[in-house]
């Protein structure tokens, strides 16, 4: 199983570790619950170095990436950020990803470990008519989220050079503080040159940031964080997965599965269907004018956890799937989303089979919380 | 490291079973609740069943994930931990103590001799 460069830092706090897309990751460290709220009130910090880096560079970019990503980039301002998709021809998802435009000329792409390398060949696989470059950053950069409200506050204290406070959400920066001090120490730089860059997006509902940060010295500054930080507090992937179910952020694999479009997960404001033409546009529309699915939250009424895959019935009849589900450490509660049929009844409960029984649940609107 | 109890027999499921006398204990292991996480539900048979061995008798379910529980030997269920459905964090605290989940009646009571010895359960856990 491949490690991230903090694997040894995460033993030694403790970390119960799972396998996530071929990685050996931290699951939780004292309390997958104690995290979650922690990251709720407080803050916390994640390794997310599974996840992938990849950068478009080149005077096509843009156009590129109007040709294949659903959410419009253009006019997006040096700096900001996008959420959007890359679909195939069917509308099928290969993945969710942020896109940010870091100058223009070069996007940075965060995307999800298991899809690195679809990624990348689907996007080289498009170049043809463009003038760009697709660099695969994902064995240079590491990365690590700080999320929380108070991660401004720790953040901004700890990085006093690159003005965090004056950073909008959504958008990406060079982190100067990292540059000036450790730049000379790396034995192989970023083939983009020495940018450490931080980003204030995450994955939990709350704010926060997001450091992609060269593998080499990622142990160094993950440690320094800690260490001057002593309110946030290592969590693992278990409450990353928690946090965001609370939110009714999509999880690919679970949502966005092949057979749908982002448009059955009610992602339309990050379709820009107006643009004349990008890959998957005309198969999302059909899926628009099919209306085949509803994408709901729900919320257990009995004391049970509906999980990904767990049929959904409605008057005995089957009418669709669980796609995420668990426990909210907030509510207390057993919560989840589903893809069911469209013409399901809103205002009747829902029965989802849970191992041999039935268990009553309600729709919701989500976020959750 | 996980404990584990020498006056106890296990399952390769992870249950532990305690004979005492004509009845049985039956539990999940300190190894099993650590794995699962913060114990959230429990689900526990009706007193009264009668359960096959190997069969799922109930499931206990953290945040993260959920785990079938597997009958030991063939019984009958003449007790259920109801202070543990209650308050399912019993089975983290003291998974060998208060967090117990049924009492048995075994219906051969030389099944009983046949589950794993502390030091193969010990060897199993730590392959």
């Amino acid at each position: 199983m491949k490690t991230t460069p903090l694997y040894e830092t995460h033993k030694i706090n403790g970390a119960k570790f799972t396998n996530f897309n071929g990685w050996d990751m931290p699951l939780w460290f004292s309390s997958l619950e104690n995290e979650h709220l922690h990251v709720r009130k407080d803050s916390g910090i994640f390794d997310v170095s599974h996840m992938g880096e990849i950068e478009i560079e080149g005077k096509d970019s843009l156009a590129f990436l109007e040709k294949t990503f659903t959410n419009k980039v253009s006019g997006l301002k040096n700096g900001y950020a996008k959420y959007g998709f890359f679909c195939n021809n069917d509308g099928y998802v290969i993945d969710d990803v942020i896109v940010y435009n870091l100058d223009g000329y070069r996007f940075f792409l965060c995307v999800n470990a298991g899809n690195i390398d679809s990624v990348e060949k689907w996007l080289l696989h498009n170049t043809n008519d463009f003038d760009v470059k697709v660099k695969n950053l994902s064995n240079f950069y590491g990365q690590v989220a700080i999320q929380g409200p108070n991660s401004i506050k720790y953040l901004s204290t700890l990085y006093p050079n690159s003005n965090l406070n004056d950073m909008p959400k959504y958008t990406i920066k060079i982190l100067e503080d990292l540059d000036n001090t450790l730049t000379a120490n790396l034995k192989s730089p970023c083939p983009n040159g020495n940018n450490f860059l931080i980003a204030r997006t995450g994955y939990t509902g709350e704010d926060g940031f997001e450091l992609f940060v060269p593998n080499e010295i990622l142990s160094t500054v993950y440690e320094h964080i800690l260490t001057n930080c002593a309110n946030i507090i290592p969590c693992g992937l278990g409450s990353r997965d928690t946090l965001r179910i609370e939110m009714g952020f999509p999880l690919h694999g679970n949502e966005l599965i092949e057979g749908t479009t982002p448009s059955d997960y009610n992602l339309d404001r990050f379709i820009d269907i107006d643009r004349e033409e990008f890959i998957g546009k005309d198969a999302i529309i059909n899926k628009i004018e099919k209306n085949e699915f509803s994408f709901i939250g729900f919320k257990m009424i009995d004391n049970s956890i509906a999980r990904s895959g767990y049929e959904i019935y409605q008057d005995e009849k089957l009418i669709g799937n669980v796609t995420s589900g668990t426990f909210s450490p907030l509510l207390k509660k057993g919560i989840g989303m589903a893809l069911v049929d469209s013409n399901f009844s809103s205002n009747k409960n829902l029965q989802i089979k849970i191992r041999k029984n039935f268990k009553d649940a309600k729709m919701v609107n989500y976020p959750f919380i | 490291m996980s404990e584990i109890k020498k006056d106890l027999k296990y399952t390769e499921e992870h249950e532990w079973v305690l004979k005492d006398g004509e009845t049985m204990l039956i539990g999940i292991t300190d190894h099993a609740q650590d794995s699962l996480g913060e114990i959230v539900y429990l689900e526990l048979p009706t007193v009264g069943s009668s359960l096959e061995k190997s069969s799922t008798f109930g499931a206990v379910e953290s945040t993260k994930s959920v785990s079938d529980l597997f009958t030991p030997l063939d019984c009958e269920v003449i007790e259920v931990n109801s202070e543990a459905e209650n308050a399912p964090e019993l089975i983290n605290q003291s998974p060998y103590g208060d967090g117990w989940l049924i009492k048995v009646k075994a219906s051969d009571e030389a099944d009983f001799n046949n589950l794993l010895s502390p030091e193969d359960y010990e060897s199993l856990i730590n392959e």
